[in-house]
């Protein structure tokens, strides 16, 4: 590998993914008052 | 707190993931005898006022209501009596205790895949005391239990070991699911920090994962 080429290959690009390849959540606590989830809270 | 106030929150939390291109939604509140003592009847009435409240506001997802059942006695006299909120092709969805394996843990999966369930461990790389034993992920997977990553484990939520462990279990192709387990908004930044993940690229990209065959 040349010099040049070392170089730009540590410019990698991170590319991100969409979640619509998950299709389904099928894990999420979102009804509220049921139990800890879907509050404003940390 | 309101109720009005926990139900726009409930819609914000679900455009939010919405917008990280979430469309489809199987909610799966605790059941948990003592700290959250839901019956799936109830469960399924409060979601309708969930969906009411999106069909009223123009949020195009849908919304199913499931459940984690919290492994433990009430567990096992609900799986006696075939009263479980399953999703997809008889799914049902358990997490364990995170102080130590439930002693009860291979007479569950048995009983269930008995009856013609189909176990999914909730977020596996959370049980710490599985981290050191890794072959028991492997007898799991081998037993046809599946497994399901948390989104956010990924993005180091829970503590670098849950990290380190949710990257070995992709690495080896353990999981089969992948979650949100979202409880509140602070868990969307989470989650779109976690989408240039190169683990969560890989797990993706693979076959292994089932969520794509949910949709109704």
């Amino acid at each position: 590998m040349s010099f040049l080429n070392k170089i730009f290959s540590r410019k990698k690009v991170e590319h991100s993914v969409s979640l619509e390849s998950m299709f389904v959540d099928m894990h999420s606590h979102l009804i509220p008052g049921v139990d800890d989830g879907s509050n404003s809270d940390e | 707190m309101t109720g009005l106030t926990l139900m726009n929150d409930t819609i914000l939390l679900i455009q939010g993931l919405s917008r990280l291109g979430i469309k489809h939604f199987i909610t799966t509140p605790h059941i948990m005898r003592d700290i959250y003592p839901n019956v799936g009847s109830n469960l399924l009435a409060e979601g309708e006022k969930v969906k009411q409240e999106l069909k009223n506001r123009g949020v195009d997802v849908t919304f199913q209501v499931a459940a984690e059942y919290y492994l433990d006695d009430h567990f096992m006299g609900l799986l006696s009596k075939r009263d479980l909120l399953t999703f997809g092709d008889n799914y049902v969805l358990f997490e364990l205790s995170f102080m130590q394996e439930p002693p009860i843990l291979q007479e569950a999966i048995f009983e269930m895949q008995s009856a013609g369930y189909k176990p999914i461990l909730a977020h596996p790389e959370r049980y710490l005391y599985y981290h050191n034993s890794f072959e028991v992920y492997e007898n799991l997977h081998k037993q046809g239990v599946f497994l399901q990553l948390n989104l956010n484990s990924l993005a180091g939520q829970y503590s670098p070991h849950v990290k380190k462990t949710s990257e070995k279990l992709i690495e080896c192709q353990l999981i089969s699911f992948l979650g949100s387990d979202c409880h509140h908004l602070g868990h969307i930044a989470l989650s779109e920090q976690v989408l240039s993940n190169p683990y969560l690229k890989d797990l993706i990209s693979s076959d292994n994962l089932l969520n794509h065959t949910l949709i109704q």
